[in-house]
């Protein structure tokens, strides 16, 4: 299983990032959740890159383990009761190469906020409500860049400007509950542009904002993409977000890569059937309003004791015999992998798609 | 069971009025803050600023807008959570912002509420079927038997096994908890429904199974809903109408069709452009607003959208436009709409 899984990732590396190197490399990521009632396969067996100047978008439902994923990438995942027990995240920076689990952690203190950044989902809880946003911003400056309190503002005025922040020499001074939810996001933007990271993680970046506001933080993320070559691994619930910002996209259900592909192949032909499902659960604007929804029936599967075969075959309308071994992730379109025995578009779907109207 | 209950009180209230089951005019809710003992400068908040519009028996209307523009606020008026500050709220013909707290009781049981954040509205302490069977306790309706095997109707309506009365709330996931949610809002046979974001909580898979029941109860039950949330692609596949609003303000009200497809208000135009579609690769022009929603506190003068809006000119500052019937049945609230 793992070595159909490797195998089969670097063929699509090929194929999606062309001749662009790997920045960052996953390889079979395990991490667990050693909890009273037993252990939670939060990310199970996870394997993908990321090339230079790329922006990948991983998506999946709540409990998916696309944050855990991100946190295990930054060495945040809360331990205990949390650990990554397997797998390597391969780093290149400047033509080296390093495994960021392996690291120390004073090592791995170097890299957080340097090579990789993260932000989050709500910035009013990752800024500190006691520190200017303008202390915030110079901090990272300071400390990994070696920058003195002078310059350390300089650029961070520039930062403020690059994000989008009007006045941003008199905003420097002031905190963070004097912003809005999106300029907050923007500042949070800054700070994890400051030292020019290989790799941005934004962890939900736009789900507690506006649709307006929205609009405005993805256009920055895409400028800033494409401006200074930072490649983005978006974590994201929304399906709509990933089409406008990532050129290739991952779907996790329950802990595991169901499907990968480039954004255009992955909406306009996708292979699993959960990722058919997900697209005929959101209601679209400019389709026929009165069209009933087709959701996914029955739930997510207890992470605690997840199905044998594949994780998805309790609720799948396409279930049989063979769904009790695990699919592999396998290439099932040019470009395109899925974790399925049955995949793409089948003749029966008619059928099918009356059937998984269910109840949850 | 529900169902004919429900149908002879539709009927014989229709009589009377048959179309309109809401009507709300000119209401206003204002919230007081600062002052007091700590000092400071006294201001309103004007949450709810001047707002009218009707609900026809059996429709659904949506009511979409941005975090901060009193939709939320609004909702909660029309039930008398809070108290207007002016206004009137026709509910079949009576006039719900006039009546004590006592002559409001009979009107709650046909207005009932569905919230967005199912495990905060489930207590956690009561198993379901006393949460479902609470308000006909109250009402007192039934005997201890009848009660419960209404409750047990209920939970099967709503797609639950009969069986999960004796559990607790957080024994079910968030989609579950929503549908008892919705159970308890139909215990009482109401006529409207006020849905406040019901399935923003919930996971898009879960969400289309919620949207599809919602959908299945009105027809079965015929339900009136008054839909409130922030997704217009949700609002605009339920609703059969929506109402825009913007701190405070009503500013277009059409059809679902009219306003997704020919929306004129150009903070109608820039909502729908911001929705990021699942159509990677797709060209489109999008309008981006710039700038944040001013506070409520101390709204821009004239049109309250005027500092961010695209095609804003000088009088836009001065002069209040009013909501005004640009063609059969939309309403726009814009002085140089489209």
């Amino acid at each position: 299983m793992s070595t159909t899984a490797s195998r089969a990732t670097s063929a699509e590396g090929q194929v999606a990032s062309g001749a662009r190197n790997p920045v960052l490399e996953v390889k079979n990521l395990k991490t667990q959740f050693f909890t009273r009632s037993g252990i939670v396969f939060a990310v199970d067996d996870v394997s993908f890159e990321v090339a230079e100047g790329e922006t990948l978008g991983i998506v999946g439902e709540s409990g998916c383990g696309k944050s855990v994923t991100s946190l295990s990438i930054m060495r945040l995942v809360p331990n205990p009761p949390g650990k990554v027990v397997g797998g390597q995240i391969n780093l290149t920076v400047d033509g080296k190469t390093r495994d960021i689990t392996k690291v120390s952690d004073s090592e791995m203190r170097g890299v957080r906020g340097n090579d990789i950044a993260m932000i989050f989902q709500d910035p009013m809880t990752s800024l500190n409500p006691v520190y200017t946003i303008g202390d915030q911003i110079c901090e990272p400056l300071m400390l990994h860049m070696g920058l003195n309190r002078t310059e350390a503002e300089k650029r961070a005025i520039d930062l403020l400007k690059r994000v989008g922040i009007p006045g941003a020499e008199e905003r420097f001074g002031a905190y963070p509950h004097q912003f809005s939810g999106g300029m907050r996001q923007r500042v949070m933007i800054a700070i994890a542009l400051a030292c020019n990271p290989k790799v941005l993680l934004a962890d939900e970046p736009t789900t507690a904002l506006d649709v307006t506001i929205q609009a405005q933080i993805l256009d920055l993320m895409v400028g800033l993409n494409r401006d200074f070559g930072t490649a983005i691994i978006l974590i994201t619930h929304d399906l709509g977000v990933v089409a406008e910002v990532c050129q290739r996209v991952i779907v996790m259900y329950a802990g595991k890569i169901v499907e990968q592909g480039k954004a255009i192949d992955l909406f306009g032909n996708p292979q699993h059937p959960y990722t058919m499902g997900l697209l005929k659960s959101i209601p679209r604007l400019g389709h026929d309003v009165k069209e009933r929804l087709a959701p996914i029936g029955g739930l997510p599967p207890d992470l605690l004791s997840p199905p044998k075969g594949c994780r998805f075959a309790p609720r799948c309308p396409r279930r049989q015999a063979k769904c009790d071994t695990p699919p592999p992730l396998i290439e099932t379109r040019p470009g395109q992998m899925a974790a399925c025995w049955f995949p793409g578009e089948l003749a029966e779907d008619t059928v099918t798609a009356t059937y998984i109207i269910g109840q949850g | 069971m529900v169902a004919a209950t429900t149908n002879d009180r539709v009927v014989k209230a229709s009589s009377a009025l048959p179309d309109e089951i809401l009507r709300i005019e000119h209401v206003k809710k204002y919230f007081e803050v600062g002052g007091g003992f700590l000092g400071g400068k006294k201001v309103s908040i004007r949450a709810v600023d001047d707002i009218s519009f009707s609900v026809k028996r059996g429709e659904t209307f949506g009511l979409v807008g941005e975090s901060g523009c009193g939709k939320t606020t609004l909702g909660q008026t029309i039930i008398r959570l809070y108290e207007p500050t002016d206004g009137n709220i026709l509910f079949n013909g009576s006039n719900l912002s006039k009546l004590s707290a006592g002559q409001m009781r009979p009107f709650r049981r046909d207005i009932q509420m569905i919230f967005q954040d199912p495990s905060a509205s489930l207590d956690p302490r009561m198993t379901v079927g006393s949460v479902i069977s609470e308000p006909l306790n109250i009402a007192g309706i039934g005997s201890r038997s009848e009660r419960s095997e209404k409750v047990q109707d209920l939970l099967r309506v709503v797609g639950l096994n009969a069986y999960f009365a004796n559990r607790y709330p957080h024994e079910f996931s968030g989609g579950q908890r929503q549908r008892i949610g919705i159970a308890r809002a139909l215990a009482m046979n109401p006529q409207l429904v006020i849905c406040d974001e019901p399935v923003s909580a919930l996971d898009v898979s879960i969400q289309a199974q919620v949207l599809n029941l919602l959908k299945q109860l009105q027809q079965q039950f015929n339900l009136t809903y008054l839909f409130i949330a922030h997704n217009l692609a949700v609002v605009a596949h339920i609703a059969d109408r929506i109402g825009v609003m913007y701190l405070g303000k009503l500013v277009e009200v059409g059809d679902s069709r009219a306003i997704t497809e020919s929306p004129r208000h150009p903070y109608t135009q820039a909502l729908i452009s911001a929705i990021p579609l699942p159509q990677p690769g797709r060209i489109r022009q999008r309008i981006i607003l710039e700038g944040d929603v001013p506070s409520p506190a101390n709204p821009p003068s004239g049109c309250r959208f005027h500092p961010r809006c695209p095609i804003a000119r000088s009088n836009c500052a001065e002069v209040e436009p009013s909501l005004e019937e640009k063609e059969s049945g939309h309403w726009v609230a814009c002085h140089y709409a489209s």
